[in-house]
Formats: structure tokens, sequence, C-alpha cells
């Protein structure tokens, strides 16, 4: 029953790194960009609930609604003061990372003076809060709430990029930004488009990483790893790979600190990051790129 | 036309660059008009000649919450020291410096404050890797060097590096026996970070207490510095059935593991340490945090006529009580002060350190009388056993349930 119920554990967790990752993935896949202020986007989704809840009196799941939003509003503001000006000088990957990492280190700094650096956590009596024993196997309302949510989210977020036309449009810009150009798609719209699902989406798993926590302006940074090295594992271009890659390192890590040790969890996991590089360099899932002349 | 098209495109850009121009200095604004001064003198200000001491605080950072008690409790000292004339015919004076307790920072304006000579002694380090970083400069230096928080053993090297931190490890060992022998437990399971050689240190310390008092070890379970996800952890140490888990980290992760364990209906009984102390943290946690035990060598409400005229002030200064961590503030720059009196006029900091070393008690402190060995303050004499109290966090004496 106790493996049971860390297997239970890691899928949970691991469910928080999928959306994590399929944030992350959708603005690699759009914009050729290694955003390492992703995780601010997380930082942000939470604190803006947290404050929403506490300063404004909202219930928990409107003031989540206006979290993830406000999560989205963030990452559109450094898509367009960090990269935008950089796509305009054709700048690439590496300026970009740097910039990535200025964004990071100031928003984080902004909302640590909001905080006053002082730890926070979601009242008691907002957030769910709760226990379910199923056959033996207990599992907290704030698991099960992760685990549908990112199921939900992952799901319309996958519809949206593969079954509808604006899904095709962001995917084109992604594939060839001149040839989608050409073909009457904005490039600049979609790119933002893709920057406010990008942080929407990664607000969300901040949001549920929070719940029953202790947190504070450094949140984000503890996903950073982890949603990086799902997307390597799934594979950068689709977001299938990369919440299956959020799964595998959530269970991988889970278990491996349960069953192995807890000091050699982080190399478990990322030796498995390796393993996958080595053996599918693009990914679990990641299909072929195709050029055309 | 096409000249117009550039023309118009032209524009439009310098537009753009105008707004995130706008944007960004909107946002650098914000940020420095709210971010801390850093290296400004504060607490009591003595005047030319005034011996200096310099502090490395750590009001910004993932440690700020603690990190602002110990400096509030510093100031209180210094403006208590010089009100009191506490060291005859000589004011001293506070410089900060920002360090973040982050080591590569800290020892930076470490080597800023030992370049200054008429610092005469310094006092840091919350994180014993950022006392580690310290130690070099202040040897090379020459400068003394009071560690106020660190908690690693065997950190204070006389005669430079002295330490005033009330060690947890004591405390720890009387927490877990006292707790034992009130509530009975005969079976405990540990948590223990253990990519923390500090708080290694202070999980062994509960360990030893509790095999005092006769209670079966049921194992341990491992946690992570940089880990936000306890419920695995929490599962696993359910399942041995403890009557008592031990929880041993630093703040944010022994309220997450504390936490963890009432969200997953743990009904025994939780022992923790000092490290759930500070601003903010039992209002992040409170249902999980109340009445859970944990040390502490300071409390306002027991303290002595020292002790309760520090309160008093602190009180009025910050509309709170002090915790521990402003008490190692306090302790650390009044210890200061008895080496300043001791060393006589126009202190060096070679007759601050020679005075400083030959201090083997302290009578009057806001502990009570401590004792000087090695280089490491002794107060465990005044221990005590505290928690939390709804609906407010205040720190009262704990009682068994």
């Amino acid at each position: 029953m106790l493996f049971v119920e860390q297997l239970v554990n890691g899928i949970c967790i691991g469910a928080v790194y999928a959306l994590f990752a399929v944030g992350f993935g959708i603005v690699f896949s759009t914009m050729q960009i290694l955003n390492l202020a992703q995780g601010v986007y997380a930082t942000y989704g939470a604190l803006l609930t947290y404050f929403a809840i506490t300063k404004a009196g909202l219930p928990y799941w409107p003031a989540c609604v206006l979290g993830v939003l406000g999560a989205g509003l963030v990452a559109v503001f450094v898509d367009q003061v960090a990269f935008q000006p950089l796509r305009r000088r054709g700048v690439q990957l590496l300026g970009a990372v740097i910039a990535s990492i200025a964004l990071w280190i100031g928003l984080r700094e902004v909302m640590s003076i909001a905080t006053d650096d002082t730890p926070v956590g979601f009242p008691p009596g907002s957030a769910p809060r709760g226990l379910l024993e199923v056959g033996g196997v207990s599992v907290l309302h704030t698991q099960l709430v992760a685990l549908v949510c990112s199921a939900v989210v992952i799901t319309a977020v996958y519809v949206l990029l593969h079954r509808t036309n604006v899904g095709s449009a962001i995917r084109a810009v992604g594939h060839d930004k001149r040839s989608a150009e050409i073909a009457g798609i904005s490039p600049r719209a979609m790119i933002v488009g893709a920057a406010m699902l990008s942080g929407m989406v990664t607000g969300l798993a901040g949001i549920l990483l929070a719940n029953g926590q202790s947190f504070g302006a450094h949140l984000g940074d503890a996903l950073l790893l982890q949603g990086f090295a799902a997307v390597v594992i799934g594979g950068f271009h689709d977001v299938r790979g990369s919440a299956l890659g959020g799964l595998l390192i959530g269970v991988v890590q889970t278990l491996s600190a349960a069953y192995i040790s807890t000091t050699y969890q982080d190399a478990i996991t990322f030796g498995l990051v390796l393993v996958v590089l080595l053996w599918r360099p693009t990914g679990l899932l990641s299909s072929a790129n195709l050029a055309r002349a | 036309m096409r000249t117009t098209t550039t023309h118009l495109r032209a524009s439009g850009a310098r537009r753009h660059r105008l707004v995130v121009a706008a944007l960004l200095a909107g946002t650098l604004g914000l940020t420095a008009g709210c971010a801390k001064e850093s290296g400004s003198a504060s607490g009591a200000s003595g005047g030319a000649g005034a011996p200096k001491i310099g502090v490395i605080v750590a009001e910004t950072g993932p440690l700020a919450g603690s990190g602002r008690s110990f400096y509030y409790g510093a100031q209180i000292a210094a403006k208590q020291i010089n009100e009191q004339d506490l060291v005859p015919g000589q004011k001293v004076e506070l410089v900060s410096k920002e360090g973040s307790e982050d080591p590569a920072k800290t020892a930076g304006v470490a080597a800023q404050l030992a370049a200054d000579k008429s610092v005469v002694a310094m006092a840091c380090c919350i994180l014993s890797p950022v006392a580690g970083a310290v130690i070099p400069v202040a040897k090379a230096q020459k400068l003394p060097v009071l560690l106020w928080g660190a908690t690693q053993l065997g950190l204070a090297e006389p005669p430079y590096v002295l330490r005033t931190t009330t060690m947890p490890q004591p405390a720890n060992e009387v927490v877990a026996r006292d707790v034992a022998k009130a509530t009975g437990v005969k079976s405990v399971a540990y948590s223990v970070m253990t990519d923390n050689a500090g708080i290694v240190s202070q999980g062994e310390a509960f360990k030893k207490g509790l095999d005092e008092a006769g209670v079966q070890d049921l194992g341990q379970v491992g946690t992570l510095a940089k880990q936000t996800d306890f419920t695995s952890a929490a599962a696993s140490l359910m399942q041995k059935k403890p009557d008592a888990i031990v929880v041993t980290a630093t703040s944010s992760e022994a309220v997450g593991m504390i936490a963890a364990l009432h969200d997953k209906g743990y009904a025994g009984q939780i022992i923790t340490g000092e490290t759930v102390l500070g601003d903010g943290v039992f209002k992040s946690q409170p249902d999980a945090l109340d009445k859970v035990p944990f040390p502490v060598y300071y409390l306002a409400d027991e303290a002595n006529e020292r002790g309760k005229k520090f309160a008093a002030d602190y009180q009025a200064a910050h509309g709170s009580n002090p915790d521990d961590f402003a008490a190692q503030g306090f302790n650390a720059i009044y210890t200061i002060a008895q080496g300043l009196k001791a060393a006589g006029a126009n202190p060096t900091r070679e007759s601050l350190t020679t005075a400083l070393n030959g201090l083997t008690s302290l009578d009057d402190t806001i502990y009570g009388n401590v004792t000087f060995s090695g280089g490491q303050m002794d107060a465990s004499s005044s221990v005590k056993i505290v928690s939390y109290t709804k609906p407010d966090g205040a720190v009262a004496t704990w009682s068994a349930p």
C-alpha cells in the first residue's frame, strides 16, 4: 500500500511538473527561447492568488483565475520587454537566455519586496485542504485538485494547439515565422498569444504547488529544473511529450527518494534525462522536423 | 511610397522602444524606490572616533524574515549600550552591510568592512556556509567576528572567530527529553534535511535526547533543502507508525513537512527546532504549527530585567516581542560591548580580540548567566520549550496536550 501511495504522490507532483513543462515548452517551440524567467510566472501565479484572497477578499477559485491571468500578463510583459527587442535585432538563443535571467531576478525581487520576504500560505479555509482515503491509500484534496486541473488544462492546451486555427497559426510561427507571415499570419500576435498561454499555464502550476505549502518569492525556482528536464525528456515540440516527461520525473523522483536515497534523488532524475538524451535526442514523443523547400 | 513605409516603420519601432523603456524604467524605479539601502550606518551613531561594529545583515533573500530579527536585535543592543553607557566614555556605532545570507556576497561585504580600519569587530551569519565564507576574511584581516546564528558544530576558531549563537543542539536535547517525559511517547521517527550539515547535527541532538529518554528510534526519512513537496516523505514517516515525529529542517521546509503531516492526518506528537521561528511563519500554516513544541533560549514574558528592557524597546520600535533570533542579534552586540569595556579607551582590533578571548562568563545577559569556552558561548541553562498559539501566533510556554 505504501508503494501505491508513493506512486500516487509521484503522479500528483508529476502533474504539476507536467503543467510547468507544457508552459515552458510552448515558449521554446514558438520562440526558440530557453526562458529562465519561466519559474517567475509560477511564483506570480501563486502570490497574485494569495493577494487576491487576503487583500481583495476573493474566494479561492476566482482568486486562482486572477492569479492565472496575472501570470499570463507577466509573461507577455517579459516577452515584449526582453525578447521582442532581441527578435527585432535577430539576436539568437544566448542573448535571450541572458535577458531572461535579468527579468527572472528583477521580477523575483519585486515579489520579495511585495511579500517583505516573509513566507505566506493560503489562509485556512480558503484553498481545498482535506484527505481522501481510497482503499488504504490516503490522497490529499490538494493532490486531487492538482491532478484534475493539470489533466484538464493540458488536454485543453493540446486541443487548442492541434485542433484549432489559432493553434495551427501558433505552431506555424514556431516552425517558420517567415512562411507563416507570407501566409497571412501575424507572427507578433501569435507570439504574444503563446506567451500569454505559457504564462497562464505556468501560473496555474505555481498555484497548485503552493497549495498546502508555506511559500514565497522563490517558489518558482524549484520548478525550473524539473520543468526543463521534463521538456527535454518529452520533446520540445509536443505538449503530450512535455506532460509525459513531467509525470515521469515526478514518479522517478518520488520513488527514488522513498526507496533508494533522498540524497541522490536529483542525480537519479537527471541521470534519466541524460539517458533519454542519448537514446532519443529529440525527446520521447517529439516528431522529426520537416524541412520544406 | 517605400520611403513613407520605411519612415512609418521606423516611427513604430521608435514608439515601441519608448514604451519598452518607460516600462523598464517604471519597474526599476519601483524596485529601487522600495529596496532597502545597504551600507548605511544605522543603530546608534556614535560620532567621530566611536568604535564601529560591522554587522552583515540579511534583510533580503530567503532568510530575510529571521535576518531582520537579528538586525533589529542588534540595533536595540547598540541603542541600549549607548543610553546606559555600558562602554564607559564610548558610544558604539553599527555599520551594516547587506549580505542576504549569500556566501559570495557576504564574503565581499566582509572584505569591505575589514578594509575600514575604524571597524573593530564584526557580527554576522545565520547560515553555516555563509559563516564559512566570512571566516577566512576575518582571520586574514585579524578582525574579530562574532557569529550570531550559524549552528554547525566547530565553527568557532579563537582568537578571531567567536560565536554567541545559542546553539540549537543542547536545546534540542532538552526539548526532546522533556517532551518525551511529558507526553509518554514510546517511539519516534525523524525527518531530517540531509544536505545541510548544521541541520543534520541538530537532528542528532534530538536523537540523543530521545535515546536518553528511552524512546525507540524507528528510523529516519531524509528531505532536501530545495524540496517543495513533502507528501511522499510524510507518507514514509507515517508508515512507521511512530508516537512522535521530529522534524529538523530550515524554516520553510520544516513548515512544509509539518503541514504535510498535518494534512495527512498524523495525530501523534510532532517536535521541531527553532527554525520555525520568524516573521510570517505561523501565519503561513497556523493550523499545522499550532501547539508544536520547539526550543528557545529567550522568551520575553519570562526574561530577566535586561531581557524585559530589551523586549520593551523592541516592542516600541517594531510593534512585537523579540524572538530568539532578535535575542541573538542583541546578545552578539552586547558581548562585543563587554569586550570593548574590557579593552579600555581607544580600542583596537588587537585589544578587542584579546579582551573578547579573555571572557569566560557574563552574568547579566538577556539569558542570565552565560559561559564561554573555546570561543563558544553556552547559555543552555536558559532553554525553554514553547509553541505557537492560535489565533495570532503568540509564542508561549508549551504544555503537554
